[in-house]
């Protein structure tokens, strides 16, 4: 056991992760100070086919704490927004993080982070789909 | 010559940390700037936001710390090398849905562990598991019903396996 070297080495990853993490959380606080969750009501158009893809966008876009997706999704439900849109937002609002994307791609590469986002989007669509189709079938 | 263009090249990525971190200032002095009535709200956020992550934060990098004295990157290189395939699945499946924190405060050690053999699938795979919440599945009841987030769940994890093949099917193409 050298704990030496893993003091110095978890030092090293403190002092390059700081400035990106400080960096993502400046970031999301002005998106969420300044683009009030309330108006995203508003972005949906009530079609079964764009608003799945409205909700996934936004999810991707709005990022912080799950819980506030709950409330969201649950008032854009009582809204009469579809539960497939709804569940696009929910999945997509953890998986994919257009915020914090620069940060993920100076960590896990240019090629990870945009390969892994656009496939977390896409299949945030595609669970929507068969969430709501197995709701109904079971 | 190819070995100086790869040391500016790491020289270059070590300093896209602080590129970064300038640009987000520079964000947050325009928008201070621009709208200075939301300056409170902005300041709010941002504080808020630091209170609730420093806690995780610190766990993430004392669990980095233990995980280097405990599993040195030799020892973890070649478990990731050798190691069961379905087991190295169940674990990295298991470990996203019960990590807690936001997604960024993860990518130090994730980017470590791809350093000592990680496969970026599993990575991917950890990322997308994070959509489960443990702990916040009784909200997600009192909003959807039960019956919603065990199928929400269920889809979920099983979709992740999916999801990490896809990956690194497009990843190892891209990398061809």
């Amino acid at each position: 056991m050298d704990i030496k070297k893993s003091s110095v080495k978890a030092l090293k990853s403190i002092l390059f992760a700081a400035p990106i993490i400080t960096g993502v959380i400046i970031l999301i606080g002005l998106f969420n100070a300044l683009f009030p969750k309330r108006y995203l009501t508003m972005v949906f158009r009530h079609n079964i086919f764009t608003d799945p893809l409205i909700g996934a966008i936004l999810g991707s876009v709005f990022a912080g704490n799950p819980i506030n997706s709950y409330i969201i999704g649950g008032e854009l439900l009582k809204q009469g927004i579809s539960l497939v849109a709804v569940t696009a937002f929910l999945v997509s609002w953890i998986t994919v993080g257009f915020v914090s994307l620069p940060a993920e791609m100076i960590f896990l590469g240019k090629k990870f982070a945009v390969l892994r986002n656009i496939l977390a989007f896409i299949f945030s669509i595609i669970i929507a789909i068969v969430v709501v189709y197995l709701m109904r079938v079971l | 010559m190819m070995q100086n263009t790869g040391n500016t090249k790491k020289k270059k990525k070590k300093y896209y940390n602080y590129i970064f971190f300038a640009f987000s200032v520079a964000s947050y002095v325009l928008a201070i700037l621009l709208v200075p009535d939301k300056a409170h709200l902005i300041n709010k956020s941002i504080l808020n936001l630091l209170i609730k992550i420093l806690p995780v934060l610190v766990l993430i990098f004392a669990f980095m710390f233990i995980m280097d004295i405990l599993f040195p990157a030799k020892k973890l290189a070649k478990y990731f090398k050798n190691g069961r395939k379905s087991t190295l699945w169940l674990i990295t499946i298991a470990a996203g849905i019960i990590s807690t924190g936001s997604v960024y405060l993860w990518y130090p050690l994730l980017k470590e562990l791809q350093q000592n053999g990680m496969a970026p699938e599993l990575t991917a795979v950890f990322i997308f598991n994070r959509a489960i919440k443990l702990q916040l599945l009784p909200m997600m009841i009192l909003y959807f019903g039960l019956k919603y987030v065990v199928i929400l769940t269920m889809v979920m994890i099983l979709f992740s396996v999916l999801y990490g093949f896809i990956f690194k099917l497009l990843y190892n193409l891209k990398s061809n």
